[in-house]
């Protein structure tokens, strides 16, 4: 099992040499998950919301399809994307397939379910007295909403985090729709996934903990957000 | 109050970063030939090496994803790619009938060979490949198979036919990964069994083990191995948005002297691995 | 003029379950008004109704003679309530006093007037503005959520039980501060609480609520029975030290009816007086004297078993001579006096 001790030397090697290759598979990830993550927070937390704050008809089922498709699988959303915008597929000419915004696209759907659902757990768990303390305080209708999210907010944060996780670890959709393609839409799941093909199992672990690098800068920042 | 945005202003933000995203991928519409191939020519290096080549001489990109044949045929036939370099003359063959695709040229073999442990238990070593087959069909020795569909998981499929021996899918001693070329042969060598690979791999693999690699090479030239690379382009006609320019471009370049005269000079380990055929 | 709160036909339900039912009540301006009754009488959902926080599910409140609901923002935004459970914002101390001041987009002087609502309940803004939400003991977080009502200058202020569960320094501040309010912008004061003393001693009146429904008003001592029948036209009522509480059977069913006794019709008998043929009496421990600020005289608390009854005499009778809380006492009231609720 030395491959696992030369990988940490690869990976120490590949970012201290600026190696193209892996800087691209960064970028590309990088790129992508923001992306992916914008789309996912400007719809999922509004959507979150409305769910856990408002009673509607049809409230409980919506709950229960979004708790349902947390278990999406990556490679099944890969080929739903990949249904719709092959060129003979319906947005077939928007020219999606093998690009990032096509994978955003299917990490996007990966991301949704996960921020609505604890978006809305989180406002569901905010405590019954906030609204009455909100309220009472003179606060209308908008001020409320507005205050009720701002006091989730920890909650939300949880939830882009955990959504986070899920975007930068798939490879499922970055294979099925992105292709895979060097320089283009190789991530670095994708690049894992195809030097453990190769039997580079070092160069995977090295790109392994460059992807764990890459979390913990993100997860360290999002904390000291949090602290603040 | 601050850090969160109002329902509109967040709308707003949101078709702002679609039209980003979109535009991006509209406005950048590279002169790049769309080409998917099998994970053989892609995880031995071939390409990485020709494509540089395939710019100077035509000023065009390719770019290309590597799946198995399988899915390569299947994104053709879905007009998601421009041209597809792949191994399975069977497929292939009915691809076109199909009227899926046009112009298929031979480009290039490498051969296949059946690799098993150094100590041979079902005793095949240079045998013919159906004495072989046959020989671990009668000891049980464990045999992995690709068995995801890819180009050589087809040829492994024929040469057992070809040996009139039924396909032992079902048999215990037959395993199937599902997986990549290198990872059957690794599982080959944890398994004590016999597998078949292509040679280009099979070098790969060899060089990692750094001439301690439990599987060799025991059935080698039997002429059932060989493996025939051909190009495709995807039928303009079914596919109007394919760039049949950029395919033709390309088959005809890989098809010709120069492309031709750098296969045969691809080396991977020092070991020549494919041999190039194109008649034109 | 008209009142300050006008309930009509008041119904409110909560799981199809009746917890408030005024059918007519009024409230007039610039009063301090005590809110007593048992946990789960109806009290916290009163004054969410009055604080506009709820809407009744049935019937109108008038506000200031005008119809107003919690949709009503404006009117809404005179009327301030400091629910029993006061949540605080995950803010700083600064950002939870002056919330209510942002609603109202009125940022004008905002630091001075922050600061100033948190000395009125004895927290120094130096030390406390700048103090995250969960670094507040419970009476430093209660303290904090009473000056954020402060700081709006309420015309009507809310106290859901402000002083329950809160240390004595802590209690005394906010007494304090809201008797403050109510002095300086003559700002109505309606209080529910179970601290009768300090209802007494401020409130000009006292509304019992029992099971949703006013049940009077005033300063009377309630005894909820069972009741026991004693025969020749009597009930009585046990109490925990084997005395009885003794009244004339009421019209209706006795064993849901609710007996009240005034405090002028109770008074308290020297050491050697001897009561009248007609009185009953009870033995029992003084527990406080207060001075009735406004009615002059004494407010007496005597308790016998576990039940307060509250006395009023005249500062000059001859049974307070002498007497400190802590002392047996003797209270005698004649059972006709008392009133019974159905």
């Amino acid at each position: 099992m030395d491959f696992l001790y030369h990988g940490l030397l690869e990976a120490i090697r590949l970012l201290l040499s600026g190696d193209p290759e892996t800087y691209s598979a960064v970028a590309a990830t990088l790129k992508v998950s923001s992306y992916a993550m914008a789309a996912s927070l400007l719809m999922g937390i509004p959507l979150g919301f409305v769910l856990g704050h408002l009673r509607f008809p049809g409230r409980r089922q919506a709950r229960l399809a979004v708790d349902t498709l947390l278990s999406l699988p990556t490679v099944f959303i890969g080929l739903m994307v990949y249904a719709f915008i092959s060129r003979q597929g319906p947005l077939g000419h928007m020219g999606l397939l093998f690009t990032l915004p096509g994978i955003a696209i299917g990490q996007t759907l990966l991301a949704l379910p996960v921020v609505i659902a604890l978006t809305a757990t989180a406002v569901e768990s905010m405590d019954a007295n906030l609204r009455v303390t909100l309220r009472s305080l003179g606060a209308n209708r908008r001020q409320l909403m507005r205050a009720t999210l701002w006091e989730a907010r920890h909650g939300i944060l949880a939830a882009a985090l955990n959504a986070y996780g899920r975007v930068m670890t798939e490879v499922g959709i970055s294979m099925m729709v992105g292709g895979n393609i060097k320089w283009h839409t190789r991530t670095i799941t994708t690049a894992i996934a195809l030097e453990t093909n190769k039997g580079q199992f070092a160069m995977g672990i090295a790109l392994g903990l460059i992807l764990l690098l890459i979390a913990f800068g993100v997860t360290a920042a999002m904390s000291l957000l949090r602290g603040k | 109050m601050k850090g969160t945005g109002s329902p509109a202003k967040g709308f707003i933000l949101l078709i702002a970063l679609l039209a980003l995203m979109f535009g991006a991928a509209w406005a950048a519409e590279p002169q790049a030939v769309m080409m998917a191939t099998t994970t053989s020519t892609d995880d031995t290096g071939l390409l990485d090496y020709l494509a540089p080549h395939f710019k100077t001489a035509t000023g065009y990109e390719l770019r290309w994803t590597a799946t198995g044949t399988g899915k390569a045929l299947e994104l053709g036939k879905n007009c998601d790619v421009d041209v597809l370099l792949v191994h399975a003359p069977k497929a292939e063959m009915k691809f076109v009938e199909e009227g899926n695709g046009i112009n298929r040229t031979l480009v290039m073999y490498n051969d296949f060979v059946i690799t098993g442990p150094a100590a041979d238990p079902a005793g095949i070593k240079g045998k013919t490949v159906a004495e072989a087959l046959s020989a671990i069909a009668a000891k049980k020795s464990p045999f992995v198979s690709r068995g995801d569909n890819s180009g050589t998981h087809k040829m492994e499929q024929e040469l057992w036919t070809a040996s009139n021996l039924p396909l032992p899918e079902k048999e215990s001693w037959y395993i199937s990964t599902g997986q990549g070329m290198l990872v059957t042969i690794n599982v080959a060598a944890e398994k004590n069994g016999y597998t078949l690979t292509d040679r280009g791999t099979y070098i790969k693999y060899e060089s990692d083990k750094a001439g301690k690699a439990p599987q060799v090479i025991l059935v080698e030239g039997d002429a059932p191995l060989l493996n025939q690379y051909s190009v495709i382009e995807v039928n303009p006609k079914r596919c109007a948005k394919v760039n049949n320019m950029l395919a033709h471009q390309f088959a005809v370049w890989v098809t010709g002297p120069q492309a031709q005269k750098l296969i045969q000079e691809f080396k991977l380990m020092g070991k020549p691995l494919f041999t190039p055929n194109a008649k034109r | 003029m008209a009142p300050l709160y006008q309930l009509d036909r008041i119904r409110h339900h909560y799981n199809g379950h009746t917890v408030l039912a005024i059918d007519d009540w009024t409230l007039s301006a610039g009063s301090i008004t005590g809110l007593v009754g048992a946990n789960g009488c109806g009290k916290s959902t009163l004054l969410k109704l009055l604080g506009f926080v709820e809407r009744p599910a049935e019937g109108e409140i008038l506000f200031n003679g005008r119809r107003t609901t919690p949709m009503d923002d404006a009117t809404r935004r005179t009327v301030v309530l400091l629910p029993q459970e006061s949540h605080l914002l995950k803010r700083t101390v600064f950002a939870n006093v002056a919330y209510g001041l942002r609603v109202r987009q009125d940022r004008h002087q905002e630091r001075e007037r922050v600061a100033q609502a948190l000395e009125w309940v004895g927290l120094p803004a130096d030390a406390f503005a700048r103090r995250p939400w969960f670094a507040l003991s419970g009476g430093e977080a209660r303290r904090v959520a009473l000056a954020a009502r402060l700081v709006l200058r309420p015309q009507v202020l809310l106290l859901d039980e402000p002083t329950t569960s809160v240390d004595g320094a802590s209690a005394q501040r906010m007494k304090a501060a809201a008797l403050y309010a109510h002095r300086q912008w003559g700002t109505s004061l309606i209080v529910a609480s179970h601290d009768l003393a300090w209802l007494h001693e401020i409130c000009h009146d006292v509304i019992h609520l029992f099971a949703g429904r006013i049940l009077g008003t005033g300063l009377q001592t309630l005894l909820f029975g069972p009741w026991l029948d004693l025969g020749a036209g009597r009930v009585a009522m046990a109490l925990t030290d084997g005395q009885r509480f003794v009244a004339l059977r009421p019209a209706e069913q006795a064993d849901a009816a609710v007996a009240a006794i005034d405090p002028r019709r109770l008074t308290l008998l020297c050491s050697d007086q001897a009561p009248s043929q007609a009185q009953a009496i009870m033995e029992g421990i003084l527990s406080s004297l207060t001075l009735d600020p406004r009615a002059g005289g004494i407010n007496a608390s005597v308790t016998v078993g576990h039940t307060e009854f509250r006395v009023h005499l005249p500062a000059d009778h001859p049974a307070l001579a002498g007497l400190t809380p802590g002392r047996a006492a003797r209270i005698a009231y004649a059972p006709e006096d008392v009133r019974w609720y159905a």
